[in-house]
């Protein structure tokens, strides 16, 4: 398969800091990847990298089959970025962001016009076109800023906290913008976040990041089951003491009755066991009044290999934006 | 290549012309400015004595044309800023990512902002024209063609400058501590016959002397630097203003190719 990102043992140094301490990673065209880390992890600098924005200290990057320190002009040319802080011109309508965009990366004319019309059409803001970028909502802007990033059809999408500081309703609006341009377009998309939902439900691929290393990274089936079993909850209409020495299923790791006619079982996927499961009990003809289950999440996963919750390392990201300043300052 | 410069060029006109009540800011304190330091001092410098002193000009004829070059200065000069709202607010990210180059994008930005200021002095002569009737409209375009010559240099010493900084505090603090004594220094507001000997020095390394003489010049019809050096000719003063704003927009360009986000 065609590789669209290839990162190789990236080094960013910030005097003393070291943001991003040797990451490799590979996306494949067309592949939704997530970079999963709490704030401060190194996120924003390797997109910063990625998109050619900020020289590496050491290390490889390959975007679009180009070098970003040796050909950023052509790595630039190949990429689209929504970046974490809004970098829309106020002053100016959503129209005239557009074009003014269209005209930097080469677009002119007829083709511009048309372009600038899907695009603004994709993401519901052909209405407000011309209404000053000053007077959008939060929403409207982050959408506007998708759309200034597919207006050249640029073949990556690099999206830094695409819906960070959104309200949930918006939130699952951009998303949905996010999963079409890859139904659409096939335009292969980086995100970083530090949402597990985001992650899960877009991303085909997670690498989960804590202090500027890559600490796990798979489907994110493939992460959750790393911290081994789901819970399958069966409750039945009566329950006699051997249930559980009837029901033989693979990667079965434990079953026990819990109170009210409950049975838990301790198996590898859920989604694969509970019809298997449901077979059994219904051969004996047990009765099945309820089934539940409950799936570790990523949260689990980055508490498994950290030791700590995502939510509870606010304080590292201005710890480091700290400790960069004083680096600077010297 | 065109195309990028013309985009930016776009681009802060367009924002220009969207920030209504800075123009009309614009225009109301340049009636001020002329009308009362003008005219106070127009008729505070009657007869005939002060005609010797000004070359045959009254003081209104005198000042005038200096004004329209020194309200382009002003306003070039500041234009720098927006580079630095740029990074504030997020623009800069959108230029730098993109595959133009930066060189030109920085050039179209001067050359917007150049026009801009251009269209700050227009307004200042077109008062000047209303208070005095001795001003030459014939001499009015080569005016501002020096205008723009000179607004092109001083906007690009302005981004040079936003470039390496991140507050727009700093920067005003910059641009106040230079803009005032180069208006001062540049003979706008009184002749340089009669100051000493250091401060005509420091007169002749400012470009805005030769821009305020020159502009003088096709407006009325007197250089007054030519009569303390007759060594300086328009066309000296000419290649000396067109070489210091090329330097600088060259200046601007290599320092705004470095500027990253941190």
């Amino acid at each position: 398969m065609e590789q669209d990102i290839v990162v190789e043992n990236l080094v960013k140094k910030y005097g003393i800091v070291e943001a991003v301490r040797g990451i490799s990673f590979h996306v494949a065209r067309g592949e939704i990847f997530g970079f999963l880390g709490p704030n401060g992890a190194g996120k924003t600098t390797t997109i910063h990298i990625l998109a050619t924005l900020l020289k590496p200290t050491s290390g490889k990057a390959i975007v679009a089959g180009y070098d970003v320190v040796i050909e950023p002009d052509k790595v630039r040319r190949n990429i689209g970025v929504v970046f974490q802080d809004p970098s829309l011109d106020d002053n100016l309508t959503g129209y005239e962001n557009l074009y003014i965009h269209g005209r930097l990366y080469g677009l002119n004319g007829q083709k511009l016009k048309e372009r600038i019309e899907e695009v603004l059409k994709f993401v519901d803001l052909w209405e407000f076109r011309y209404r000053v970028v000053r007077t959008y909502s939060g929403g409207m802007r982050r959408r506007l800023e998708i759309a200034r990033a597919m207006l050249h059809t640029p073949k990556i999408l690099f999206l830094d906290e695409p819906t960070l500081g959104l309200d949930p309703q918006t939130r699952v609006h951009i998303w949905e913008y996010i999963k079409s341009l890859k139904k659409e377009y096939g335009t292969t998309i980086f995100l970083t976040t530090h949402y597990m939902e985001e992650a899960e439900l877009l991303c085909d691929r997670v690498a989960i990041i804590d202090h500027g290393k890559i600490i796990a990274l798979g489907t994110s089936e493939e992460l959750k089951s790393m911290i081994g079993s789901d819970i399958v909850y069966v409750k039945l209409s009566k329950v006699d003491g051997d249930v559980c020495s009837r029901i033989f299923i693979e990667g079965l790791n434990g079953c026990k009755i819990i109170e009210g006619n409950t049975i838990a079982l301790q198996v590898r996927k859920a989604s694969e066991a509970i019809p298997a499961i449901l077979s059994y009990l219904d051969r004996f003809e047990i009765k099945v009044l309820e089934v539940s289950y409950r799936r570790p999440t990523l949260n689990d996963v980055f508490i498994h290999l950290t030791g700590r919750e995502m939510r509870d390392t606010e304080g590292s990201h201005l710890e480091v934006a700290r400790m960069r300043r004083r680096a600077r300052m010297r | 290549m065109l195309e990028h410069i013309y985009i930016m060029t776009y681009r802060q006109i367009k924002r220009f012309w969207r920030a209504k009540s800075r123009i009309a800011g614009m225009i109301i304190n340049n009636i001020l400015w002329l009308l009362f330091f003008g005219l106070g001092w127009a008729y505070t410098l009657r007869g005939p004595q002060f005609q010797i002193l000004f070359k045959g000009l009254d003081y209104l004829a005198f000042l005038l044309p200096a004004t329209f070059a020194t309200s382009i200065f002003q306003a070039s000069f500041m234009g720098g800023i927006s580079v630095i709202w740029d990074k504030q607010f997020g623009f800069l990210k959108e230029v730098l990512v993109a595959p133009a180059p930066r060189s030109l994008t920085i050039l179209g930005r001067a050359l917007g902002d150049a026009v801009t200021s251009i269209a700050n002095g227009l307004i200042m002569l077109a008062l000047g024209f209303a208070l005095s009737s001795k001003l030459n409209p014939q001499g009015l375009p080569i005016a501002i063609a020096i205008g723009f010559v000179m607004a092109v240099g001083f906007t690009s010493m302005g981004i040079a400058i936003a470039s390496t900084m991140r507050s727009p505090e700093g920067f005003q603090l910059i641009v106040g501590t230079i803009t005032m004594p180069m208006t001062l220094l540049s003979g706008s507001m009184f002749p340089l016959n009669m100051v000493p000997n250091w401060m005509q020095i420091l007169a002749l390394v400012s470009p805005l002397t030769y821009a305020v003489d020159l502009c003088r010049y096709h407006l009325t019809g007197v250089s007054l630097l030519n009569t303390i050096y007759p060594w300086l000719t328009q066309e000296i003063e000419i290649v000396l203003l067109l070489v210091t704003s090329l330097t600088l927009a060259f200046i601007a360009m290599k320092m705004f190719e470095k500027t990253t986000i941190e």
